[in-house]
This record gives C-alpha cells, structure tokens and sequence, in this order.
C-alpha cells in the first residue's frame, strides 16, 4: 500500500517546551485520517511542521516517499501538501477568485476553478467580493477551495468547523467526500470528535505531544477516544 | 513619486529601508553618468537605463544583504541593516565622483512654459507630473491585474501562507526591491532636472519621503499618491510666495497634518 504521508520518531519543541515527543504514525494514500487531542496536544504543531512552518524538530518525515524539508513552506507546497488554515487565513487584499486563482500550481489534477465552483457554488456568486465581505462559512469554502486549486496530494485542515454554524459545518464535510473521491488523502483536526471520526478511515489521538491512540476508525469506541483524549492509553 | 518606492518597500518587506534616499541618489547619478558617457542619449532611455541600475542594485542588495537581516524577524535588525547599507552606498559613490553639485542639463526645457487662461504652466514640471502618473499606472497595473501583482499581494497579506500556496516569496521580495529602488530612480532622475544633486543627498530624499510615506500612510501607495501632491503642492506655491522658503513650509504642513491626526485619533 502507498503511504501518502510516513512519520517517525517526531520530536518538535518551542524552546524548553517540547510540542511533540516522538510522534510516529503513518496514513495510506487516499484515506482520510482524524487527528484528534485537546488544547496544546500538540495538533497544530503538527500541521506547521508538515506544511514547513516550523524547522525546529528532529525525526523523519516522507511525502508519498519523498523526505519533507525542514522549515520550508515551498518545498512542501511542492510535495503536494496544502493547508486549510484554523481561522481561514484568507488573503485579504485579493478578491475570492484571486484567491483561488493564487492557489493554482504546476500540479496536474482535477481541481480547476471551474470544479471548485461547481464544489462550493457560492465562490461563483461571490467571486469578485473580498474575504471581509463574506461570512465564516463562505470563508472557509473559498480557504478549502484555494488549498485544493494546488490539486494537492495531501489535504490538511486545522479546526475545521471552528466557529462555523451546524448547517454549514455539514455543508462542508459533505463536500468532503468529493474530494476524496478523487483521491485526495485528508487530515482532519477537528474538536467534533464523533463527527469527523465519522467520516474518517483512521483516527489518531495526541496527548501532550504524544500518540495516545494511532488505528481504525471502524469499530473506535467512546471509551477508547475518552482514555487517549487524556492520556489513558498509550 | 519619492515616497512610492519607500512605501512599496515598507508595505511588502515591512521593512524600512533607509537606503532609499541614496537609491534616489544614485538615480540622479547613473543619469548623470549616461548623459556624460553618451551624450545625446533620448531621455526616455536615460530614464530606463536609470532604473534598470537602480533595480538592479536594489535586488542585488536585497537577495545579498536584506533578505539575510529579514530572517531574524525583527524591524529593527532590518532597518539597521539598510542605515549601514545606506552608508555604504553614500560613501561609495563619494569615492567614486567625488562630493560635488551635480545636475541634469535640460538646456531650453528648464525656461519653457505656456500660458492658458492667463495661467503659466512650466513644461518640465509637467513633464515631471506626467512621468510620475505614468509610473504609478503602470505600478498599479502590475499590482492589480496581474499574475505577479496577485502573488506580490498575497505576499503583503500573509507571507507564510503565500508560501504554502506554491508563492516564491523570496523572489517576491526581490522583485519589489528592484521596483522600489527603480521608482527611487526615475525620482532621482527628475530631481536632478530641476536640481543640483550631491552623493549627500540622500538624507534630504530619505527625509521628504518618510514624510510623504508617514502622511500617506504606511505601504498605501494610494494613500503616497495624495500625501504626495500634497506636499509637492505646498512647495511649489511655497516657493511662489517665498523664494527662500526652501522645504520649510512642506515639513510645517507635515507637522499640521500630524498634529491634526493625533487631535482626532487617526495617526494611521
């Protein structure tokens, strides 16, 4: 089996405070993986090391078999991972088809503008609107739409139903299985822990820079997610 | 037009470059030079060789000796960085031409003027206006409609994310530099038409476009657009009404307009 994205032995610290303390996990391409864990378990952390935000950590990291740089956000660009930001980080002095149209790389795939706005039709009815003049929601579509426009192999979201009402959190992971119909590995952090287990093949759960639980989603009890959300089970 | 370069720099980079008067100055200077080492050279391409020098020297500066300093992710390593640059460069050019006055020879374009509806308009000065509207069109062109234009403001936005989404940021800031230094060429080179120039003169420069970039607004070049033909109005009938008033009314009405913004809360 591919693996899409490989980790071992990951070990990151802001200074004296070590983030991560040897996190190894690993997801197969075109799967979706849950990765879950309370405040400062360490999530995020993950994410910026992986998109190339954060150089300061030890171990290895592949991207469909290619190690990850350390510290360069082009570089794994390039390997094909992209970001949906927590908060949506939209560019705020480009309109919402600038937005996606900047999220455009070399990358062959399926995803042209045409295809994300068939996705999320509202990016069409607003498209020459600024990201201030829409609402969460609309934001986090055109954010979803702008990291998918780089066609990439790895899809990361960091919180993301945060601050979003119900209707349009569900709008959102059902537009999640389009995208990994076309065989898009996702990796989903997300407080709704029954949600996005749900939609999930695997689910791994961080604590205090940890892997407390790292298997599949199927046949995941309550139990088992209440033990290594604090640390229970190792 | 002196102010522009500055705040492109300082609205991308975030960086304040204090090398952006020399900048000007060597603007004037590689003009100079052009005009002595071929004379009768059209002045259209007086003013792109001017550019193309000082877009090159800045990106060559900013790849080298900026960028580096930008890593620290500090302002004021930065701006320390561009004084020394900026000292540097002045003391470079004095060893190379010398400290004297130097100007552009307009010859008959100085004196040339026409009247309409009893009002006297001089040819350069609207040759220097109609240079400058030319270069903020074609800056806001490029920074609006085009694919560079998008990733420059994306770049201005959110660098880290700009990156992620495939954005070469550090050629981006390059290219910026380049732009900055060259917009503080053709600003030297019009200064030079209308003045004597030194290798000194880059403080003056540095100080009318601080002012110019402060009153507009920090990395607004809209807002430098209208900071700018503020203070230039106010020199020019400054001048009309008082020979010898020099820059003294231009810095009195800075100081208003800040006095002002602090009395009302807007200071940004």
């Amino acid at each position: 089996m591919t693996m899409a994205l490989e980790v071992k032995d990951l070990i990151a610290s802001y200074g004296q405070f070590h983030a991560l303390n040897g996190v190894s996990m690993s997801v197969p391409q075109g799967e979706t993986m849950a990765l879950v864990g309370a405040n400062g378990a360490g999530k995020s952390t993950f994410l910026r090391i992986l998109c190339g935000l954060m150089d300061s950590w030890e171990g290895q990291i592949a991207v469909g078999g290619t190690e990850l740089a350390r510290g360069d956000p082009l570089k794994s660009s390039h390997l094909g991972l992209a970001l949906v930001p927590e908060g949506r980080m939209l560019f705020g002095s480009l309109t919402v088809r600038e937005n996606l149209l900047i999220g455009q790389t070399d990358r062959d795939g399926p995803w042209d503008i045409d295809a994300i706005e068939r996705l999320f039709p509202v990016i069409k009815e607003r498209r020459n609107a600024k990201p201030s003049e829409l609402s969460g929601g609309q934001q986090q579509m055109v954010a979803i739409g702008r990291a998918l426009a780089a066609n990439p192999r790895i899809l990361l979201f960091d919180e993301i139903s945060l601050g979003l009402s119900p209707a349009v959190v569900r709008e959102v992971y059902s537009a999640l299985a389009a995208i990994r119909n076309e065989g898009v590995t996702l990796v989903i952090v997300d407080q709704d822990i029954s949600r996005v287990c749900n939609v999930a093949d695997k689910v791994t759960c961080f604590f205090k820079g940890m892997v407390t639980f790292h298997g599949p989603a199927r046949g995941v009890t309550a139990d088992d997610l209440h033990e290594a959300y604090f640390g229970g089970r190792s | 037009m002196i102010g522009a370069g500055l705040a492109l720099n300082y609205g991308i980079l975030k960086v304040l470059q204090l090398a952006h008067g020399e900048y000007i100055t060597y603007g004037a200077f590689a003009a100079v030079g052009a005009i002595v080492l071929f004379p009768g050279l059209p002045f259209p391409i007086v003013l792109l060789a001017a550019f193309i020098a000082c877009a090159l020297l800045g990106a060559v500066a900013q790849w080298l000796i900026v960028e580096r300093a930008m890593s620290y992710r500090n302002e004021v390593v930065a701006m320390l960085v561009t004084f020394g640059l900026a000292v540097v460069l002045r003391d470079s050019l004095v060893e190379v031409v010398g400290a004297d006055l130097r100007g552009l020879s307009v010859g008959r374009l100085g004196q040339a003027n026409f009247t309409i509806g009893g009002l006297t308009l001089g040819v350069l000065p609207l040759l220097s206006l109609a240079i400058a509207v030319a270069s903020f069109g074609l800056l806001a062109f490029l920074t609006f409609k085009t694919r560079l234009g998008r990733q420059i403001r994306a770049v201005s936005d959110l660098p880290d994310i700009a990156a992620l989404v495939g954005v070469p940021v550090k050629r981006i800031h390059v290219i910026v530099a380049a732009l900055s230094a060259g917009l503080a060429a053709i600003a030297g080179v019009l200064l030079a038409m209308r003045a004597s120039v030194s290798p000194f003169s880059g403080l003056d420069n540095l100080l009318i476009a601080f002012e110019v970039v402060v009153l507009g607004g920090l990395g607004s070049i809209r807002g430098v657009l209208w900071a700018g033909l503020l203070l230039g109005m106010t020199q020019v009938v400054s001048t009309w009404l008082d020979s010898n008033a020099g820059l003294f009314y231009v810095h009195l009405v800075f100081f208003i307009m800040l006095v002002f913004r602090a009395k009302t809360g807007r200071l940004t």
